[in-house]
């Protein structure tokens, strides 16, 4: 299984880069933090496909992926500074990006129950906002459709590689809970699957 | 020594490798003799060889780089015309300004934080002492949830944006411009809140009132979005 701060193996898009080697990302770092908007695009680039499907994956909306993409990436650009490379760049990037999304779900909570006990699939797809031909696998689908707090362990654990104890830390729920909801959404993803 | 149920209770911790070694050699032994259990073990392994197989990336649908490259850029300031700013272009104005707000409060926040921002801040470490103050001990929290209020602002005044742009009903744009006064009053709420921040910026009544007055604001862009699409 892939773990967190693997080399990420990216999508065939055109727009989305290879795989940097990491001296040629921490000197790309190292120009952001000088103000270089074009290095920063091109972190964008390397990235920008990686930090977009796990938006997509976590908040089980297209449209929205799209905004918290931006603010992904708004939020590097304001807090790169920081990045001490103690860790890799994309580890450490990559966990930003789940705490912003994580964060946005428990703003969201007052409307909906952030980790629901319910069995109430999420209904889709919207025409307007359903997936794309870019998501046309069943299990991809069947991922947007889980309830929030399952969909949320499955993409952590099962997916990005994150583990139970580091899931309930950023998520706020205990480990327990962390691994029922993974196992309700492995059970309703079955189910789904056929 | 484990039943049936106690063993398809542990497929998963199974799967993940998680179980101890007794209770690992119990269901193995289970296993041999149990096609129900087999079957679903199978369904598991199968599933996350499939997960496991989803690709890393998926590319954006449209550039987001334009609408990033364009927020990092130092602000220009949007020119209204004081004799008759259309709705659109008020809207344009306000979403300037929340764009403006985030990099304020990004600085203030930045300037009052050493803490590394993605090691283990977080609202489920806020929501466990509810008694500290959060600008004293987690610097990071507040200025994540008031960012994400502020492009959650950002994102409903553009969605009005778009909404406003579909309808030519005078009698809809003209009720829509009436909530633009309640945004108003918001704006110069959050700049002076903010602007008291900067003087304290470890005051948590301050840090409070910042996010309940975006909240205020929110709620009244979805409200005032909610009526032009739905006249």
């Amino acid at each position: 299984m892939q773990r967190v701060g693997d080399p990420i193996q990216l999508g065939g898009a055109a727009t989305v880069g290879k795989p940097p080697v990491q001296s040629d990302q921490s000197s790309l770092v190292d120009r952001v933090k000088l103000g270089d908007t074009a290095a920063f695009e091109e972190l964008y680039r390397l990235h920008c496909g990686r930090i977009f499907a796990t938006c997509l994956r976590l908040s089980g909306d297209r449209d929205r992926a799209e905004e918290l993409t931006q603010e992904v990436f708004l939020k590097l650009w304001t807090k790169i500074s920081r990045f001490d490379g103690r860790s890799a760049f994309s580890t450490w990037l990559y966990r930003l990006c789940v705490n912003l999304v994580i964060d946005h779900l428990r703003v969201e909570k007052r409307t909906e129950h952030w980790v629901t006990t319910g069995v109430e699939l999420e209904s889709r797809p919207d025409p307007k906002t359903g997936p794309s031909p870019h998501l046309t696998a069943a299990l991809e689908e069947a991922i947007l459709r889980l309830p929030k707090g399952a969909r949320v362990s499955f993409v952590l654990h099962d997916i990005e590689g994150y583990r139970h104890a580091e899931i309930g830390k950023m998520a706020g729920i205990a480990v327990g809970t962390s691994k029922a909801q993974l196992h309700r959404a492995r059970k309703l993803l079955r189910e789904m699957l056929g | 020594m484990m039943n049936h149920q106690d063993i398809k209770d542990r497929l998963n911790d199974h799967v993940d490798g998680s179980l101890q070694d007794d209770e690992r050699d119990q269901v193995e032994s289970h296993l041999e003799s149990c096609a129900e259990c087999s079957l679903e073990l199978r369904q598991l392994r199968s599933l996350l060889a499939r997960a496991e197989d989803l690709p890393r990336a998926i590319e954006p649908p449209q550039n987001l780089w334009r609408e990033i490259e364009r927020q990092i850029q130092p602000a220009t300031v949007v020119t209204v015309s004081p004799a008759q700013p259309s709705f659109a272009s008020r809207f344009r104005q306000w979403i300037l300004v929340g764009t403006l707000g985030a990099a304020a409060a990004a600085v203030v926040f930045v300037l009052t934080s050493t803490k590394d921002p993605v090691g283990g801040s977080g609202v489920a470490n806020r929501e466990a002492s509810p008694s500290q103050s959060p600008a004293s001990s987690d610097p990071d929290y507040v200025p994540s949830l008031v960012q994400a209020l502020e492009y959650q602002c950002m994102g409903a005044g553009k969605q009005l944006l778009a909404s406003t742009k579909e309808t030519e009903s005078q009698f809809v744009l003209a009720a829509a411009t009436a909530f633009e006064a309640d945004v108003h009053q918001l704006d110069l709420a959050i700049s002076e809140t903010r602007a008291a921040l900067e003087e304290n910026p470890q005051d948590a009544q301050l840090l409070r009132m910042l996010m309940s007055r975006y909240q205020r604001k929110l709620s009244v862009l979805h409200r005032a979005t909610r009526f032009v699409e739905e006249a």
